[in-house]
């Protein structure tokens, strides 16, 4: 009560208010891409297994020229050496050829058929999907009928007969892999498209008089790439995974040509005797699956938008 | 000539028979084992133990050691008396004449008889009810002929007289008819229990009414397991000292291995993987196998010109592959090198080897560049042709030497060589429709007969898939054929053997041989006197014992 009778009036002065500085933006503006890295960069499992993928990337190219050896000379004096003798980093294989090029030259060979497979998926999953899924009606209803048919037909039994016609090599494997794997994809984008195709801003667009094309391209298409990247991280270890299967199951690439799955059948055969020889190509194998799930896992927490903290 | 070498068989089994007698078997040999049961493995079960159905080598490995027929196989390729106690045969030997033992029976004591042998073999050949093995009748008078129906089955040329003689006549002389009569198709049977148990017989259901004429007799037969135990009616009975015989069933081979280091299995089939492991070890054993492996060339194409039409690039082909590295660095298993098509372990009647006269192509890079670059300007082309497909048989082996093979050709003539190892079936089906240019093939002999692999290139054999067709080759065979003397016989098929493989002279280079095969086994050391054989059934029990450690 004291304190109150000591305030004199002419102590308040009327604020100096404008009202334009409550609209003024004090933090950085954050796009939604520069935030999405920003993210990413704080999952310290997603950097090690992009970290790991761009190193196998690298060595993929690189590693065959590290010794001097080639993928299919023979050498009969030296069957069979064990790992770590003189050049030969992971010893050589039953003709004599040097296991470290071969291994590397096969992760190649199986990064390029899966990023292959992966590619196609989205081509042909992108643009099914989203024609499905902007048309709708019975344009969609014709288009996921034949879809889930092809989905019906367990995808082993496709790929087998694909590679019984044409001759196995990297590009028909590729291909073997994608008459099935784009359904997937589809299937996302379509949801997606379904779910953004009646928001406000495709709607002001089309009012706009914007195209098909356009709201497609420009609208549609990049709000959907969030999902499409993560499902292409997921496609393309399981791609490199199934192509290692078909080689385990002799569907695989032509001798001499080397690939994880090709390495990993050959290995197999000797692991009691050998053990080493199915080892290196194995972890190979096992450390791109695992990172390519840790990245996938990453963009996924990344490009989410409701994970925002 | 044919009658003494005939005896040196008889001598040995009286000798092995005679250790016996003197001594009932046991005491004799230094640390004879008290418990007499022999563990081993098979891949798969017994498919049938009626022996004129079987075909695969479990009922044929099986009926070889529970079953007698007039000869027995024994050790080193030698023929040994079975239920025969005596053989005779005409100068011509178109005609032979078994005499039985009187005191051979059947495991339930009955007789074995003439009869149960004539009954046995012409109802292999009865065209009612074709069997796999049926064709091997062929040399029997009127057996073919039979078997198609074409007379009935009194005019063939087997006979029983009386029960203790067996009367055979034969369309052309052979050498090696006795031979023949070791393999399962040739066993007797008891006509009455083959019609009383009619579908049963041979199966598991029909089990506790089968008999046996052989050393041993099966006791219990189940998926993962089958039991052999000492035939105590076998007329060799004393000769005899296993009491038991266990077969694991359905052991891969590194199942078997396994089983093998626990001392759980006494002997154990090896692949190439594991040769290298056990090769140093005591015990390793390697069989040499009648049966080699080469690669047949495309000869007259369907479609246009071949490129193995060719004399000069077969050639090259053949002197570019070194054989050794196939047979030593790959296989490992004992398989041999091959320069030729018949394998080193084909003997005929004698024990003389049909390759003693040597290898007919050996390795030869200068040559074979020489004969490339000659065939390729017949053929007017600048360089090798871009695709030529090879196609092997899907096992670890076989494409592990065709990936060698494909490396040696890249290296030596630069040509650039497909390989394709579709599944066994698919396989036979592209070679037998033409559907190839190069392709991997292995031949085997059901008996000891050189004749058995070089009659299938004749021009109109079924089997001749690469299209050879050589006026000279199918002169030589046919006298070869009917030709007694051994040693004038073999000249003609040396002739005929050159002009098939051969790079010089005559020589046709129309298959490139590749290696003799063999396989490879480990065993323990106290499995003593167990046999194994080149063809026809895998091992002969009959002999074998074990020891104490």
């Amino acid at each position: 009560m004291n304190t109150s009778e000591k305030l004199s009036p002419d102590l308040f002065k009327p604020a100096q208010l404008d009202s334009s500085e409550g609209e003024q933006i004090r933090k950085e503006s954050v796009s939604y891409w520069q935030d999405v890295i920003r993210r990413f960069r704080t999952n310290i499992g997603a950097i090690v297994g992009l970290s790991i993928i761009i190193l196998f990337i690298v060595m993929s190219f690189v590693g065959p020229y590290m010794n001097s050896y080639d993928i299919s000379t023979q050498n009969y004096d030296i069957q069979n050496l064990e790992s770590f003798s003189g050049d030969h980093y992971f010893g050589t294989d039953k003709f004599g050829r040097d296991l470290w090029t071969r291994a590397w030259y096969g992760a190649k060979i199986s990064l390029l058929i899966a990023f292959l497979a992966a590619f196609l998926d989205v081509t042909i999953g992108v643009t099914y999907g989203g024609v499905s899924g902007y048309y709708g009606g019975r344009v969609d209803n014709i288009m996921q009928r034949f879809l889930e048919i092809l989905y019906s037909i367990p995808n082993l039994i496709i790929i087998i007969l694909m590679l019984l016609v044409f001759e196995p090599g990297i590009i028909p494997i590729a291909l073997a892999l994608s008459i099935t794997g784009w359904v997937p994809m589809a299937r996302i984008v379509r949801a997606q498209m379904m779910k953004l195709k009646s928001q406000e801003y495709v709607l002001a667009a089309r009012t706009l008089g914007a195209s098909t094309y356009r709201i497609m391209t420009k609208h549609l298409i990049p709000n959907v790439m969030g999902p499409i990247i993560v499902a292409v991280t997921f496609a393309i270890p399981s791609a490199i995974f199934f192509e290692a299967f078909l080689s385990f199951i002799g569907l695989g690439l032509r001798p001499p040509g080397a690939s994880l799955g090709v390495l990993l059948n050959d290995g197999n055969k000797l692991l009691q005797i050998y053990p080493y020889q199915l080892f290196w190509p194995a972890l190979i194998i096992s450390l791109i699956m695992l990172s390519f799930n840790l990245l996938g896992d990453g963009l996924r927490d990344a490009l989410d938008p409701k994970m925002r903290k | 000539m044919f009658t003494r070498k005939f005896c040196i068989g008889l001598a040995l089994s009286i000798v092995l028979t005679g250790c016996s007698f003197s001594s009932n078997g046991k005491a004799d040999i230094k640390g004879f084992a008290e418990n007499q049961t022999l563990r081993l493995t098979e891949q798969k079960n017994i498919a049938t133990l009626d022996s004129v159905k079987a075909s695969d080598s479990t009922s044929m490995n099986v009926l070889n050691n529970v079953q007698e027929g007039l000869m027995r196989m024994g050790k080193d390729k030698k023929l040994v008396n079975g239920i025969a106690e005596d053989v005779e045969t005409n100068k011509d030997k178109t005609n032979y004449t078994f005499k039985l033992r009187k005191d051979a029976k059947w495991s339930d004591g009955t007789p074995i008889t003439a009869h149960d042998f004539a009954y046995a073999w012409k109802r292999a050949i009865n065209p009612k009810e074709p069997t796999d093995y049926g064709y091997i009748f062929a040399p029997i008078v009127n057996a073919e002929n039979y078997s198609n129906g074409k007379v009935s089955v009194d005019k063939v040329g087997i006979m029983a007289p009386n029960d203790h003689t067996l009367q055979v006549k034969l369309v052309k002389p052979q050498n090696n008819f006795l031979s023949l009569t070791t393999l399962p198709a040739f066993l007797p049977q008891k006509k009455d229990l083959v019609e009383k148990a009619k579908t049963k017989y041979g199966t598991v259901e029909g089990l506790q009414n089968m008999v046996y004429s052989g050393p041993f007799k099966v006791d219990s037969w189940a998926n993962n397991k089958v039991v052999l135990s000492k035939n105590e009616e076998y007329w060799d009975r004393p000769a005899v000292k296993l009491e038991k015989v266990e077969l694991y069933i359905g052991m891969d081979i590194p199942t078997g291995i396994n089983l093998y280091n626990t001392d759980r299995i006494d002997a154990t089939a090896l692949d190439q993987a594991y040769v290298e492991v056990y090769k140093q070890t005591p015990d390793f054993i390697s069989v040499e196998l009648a049966s080699s492996n080469y690669i047949l060339l495309r000869i007259n194409h369907k479609e246009g010109e071949a490129f193995f039409k060719n004399t000069n690039i077969r050639k090259a082909i053949n002197l570019a592959i070194d054989r050794d590295v196939l047979a030593n660095k790959i296989m490992k298993d004992g398989s041999k090198p091959a320069g030729g098509f018949v394998p080193p372990s084909l003997n005929g009647v004698g024990n003389e080897s049909f390759r003693k006269h040597g290898e007919v192509v050996k390795y030869d890079v200068s040559k074979a560049k020489e004969y490339w670059k000659k065939g390729l300007e017949e053929l007017k082309l600048s360089s090798a042709p871009e695709e030529i497909q090879m196609i092997s048989y899907n096992s670890t082996a076989k494409r592990d030497m065709a990936v060698a093979i494909k490396e040696q050709l890249r290296r030596n003539l630069g040509l650039n060589v497909l390989l394709d190892a579709p599944p066994w079936s698919v396989h036979l089906q592209n070679l037998r429709e033409g559907n190839y240019q190069m392709g991997m093939l292995g031949w085997g002999a059901d008996y000891n007969d050189p004749i058995s692999f070089l009659e299938i290139f004749q021009s109109d054999a079924g089997m001749n898939w690469a299209g050879f067709s050589n006026a000279e080759y199918d002169k030589l065979l046919e006298q070869a054929k009917s030709e007694s003397n051994q040693a004038k016989q073999y000249e003609l098929l040396k002739q005929a053997e050159q002009i098939l493989v051969g790079t010089e002279g005559k020589g046709q280079s129309a298959i490139i041989p590749l290696i003799y095969a063999s396989n490879a086994y480990i065993q323990k050391p106290h499995v003593k006197e167990l046999y194994r054989h080149a063809y026809g059934p895998e091992y002969s029990l009959k002999w074998a014992y074990l020891v104490n450690e």
